[in-house]
């Protein structure tokens, strides 16, 4: 069985085949945006570590900065709650 | 808090949703566990899949069954979409992305606090689909869910 693994995971992963052995890997999440990648041992993908929320982000640009996904989950509830409140979307 | 199960199978292309959950206004389901599969004849056929936030829930698609795990709990609150849509889904920001062979099965087990979490907006989701793919095949998904 072929493992890829890392401590603090987000998420386990495997994929079963017919003709060959099974996989698992481990899967680290953006601390900004839950993306969730795979853990690949050398893989070279450049991602990064926010020290506030102490853990990985993707890498992208919009997640330098640090905003920690549930606040990011709830501005857009409030937006879309401004939104229907001046009418804007329909309730 | 209750956990659902759901499941849908359909066929794979280009930019075709497999299984779309919205929550509401009210709740924020959350994906902890899914299975991606083919019952098709086996065969070397490649396919993408991409998960990512939806905010609009587009049209058509077949209405799914969430069902409880647990079955005194009250029904699910989140409603599932399976494909092939009218329209599809309008998707936001991506989550995952994974390739996989037809013959293989894939699995994702979220540890507590990895789950992806719904945004608690009317017709706002999370969704499954096959973004490109070397053939056709069947795609059997099964999500579970809690919420």
């Amino acid at each position: 069985m072929y493992r890829h693994t890392v401590r603090r995971a987000k998420a386990w992963a495997s994929w079963s085949y017919p003709d060959r052995r099974m996989e698992e890997r481990d899967c680290l999440q953006c601390v900004h945006c839950q993306y969730t990648w795979f853990v690949e041992l050398g893989s070279g993908k450049e991602r990064g570590w926010c020290t506030g929320c102490n853990g990985p982000t993707c890498g992208a640009k919009e997640c330098y900065i640090c905003v920690p996904f549930m606040k990011r989950i709830e501005e857009w509830e409030n937006a879309e709650r401004f939104a229907a409140a001046v009418g804007l979307v329909p309730k | 808090m209750g956990r659902y199960g759901t499941e849908h199978q359909t066929a794979a292309g280009t930019n075709l949703t497999v299984l779309m959950l919205v929550g509401g206004a009210t709740v924020r389901p959350k994906w902890y566990d899914f299975i991606i599969g083919s019952d098709a004849s086996p065969a070397d056929v490649a396919t993408e899949f991409s998960l990512a936030r939806t905010t609009a829930v587009g049209t058509g698609g077949t209405a799914l069954t969430e069902e409880p795990l647990d079955p005194i709990t009250v029904a699910a609150t989140g409603a599932g979409t399976g494909g092939t849509f009218a329209a599809e889904p309008t998707y936001g920001n991506r989550l995952m992305n994974l390739a996989l062979n037809q013959r293989a099965t894939f699995r994702w087990v979220a540890a507590p606090g990895g789950e992806f979490i719904t945004v608690a907006t009317a017709a706002n989701g999370i969704a499954c689909r096959s973004i490109a793919s070397g053939g056709t095949p069947n795609i059997n998904m099964t999500l579970y869910f809690e919420e």
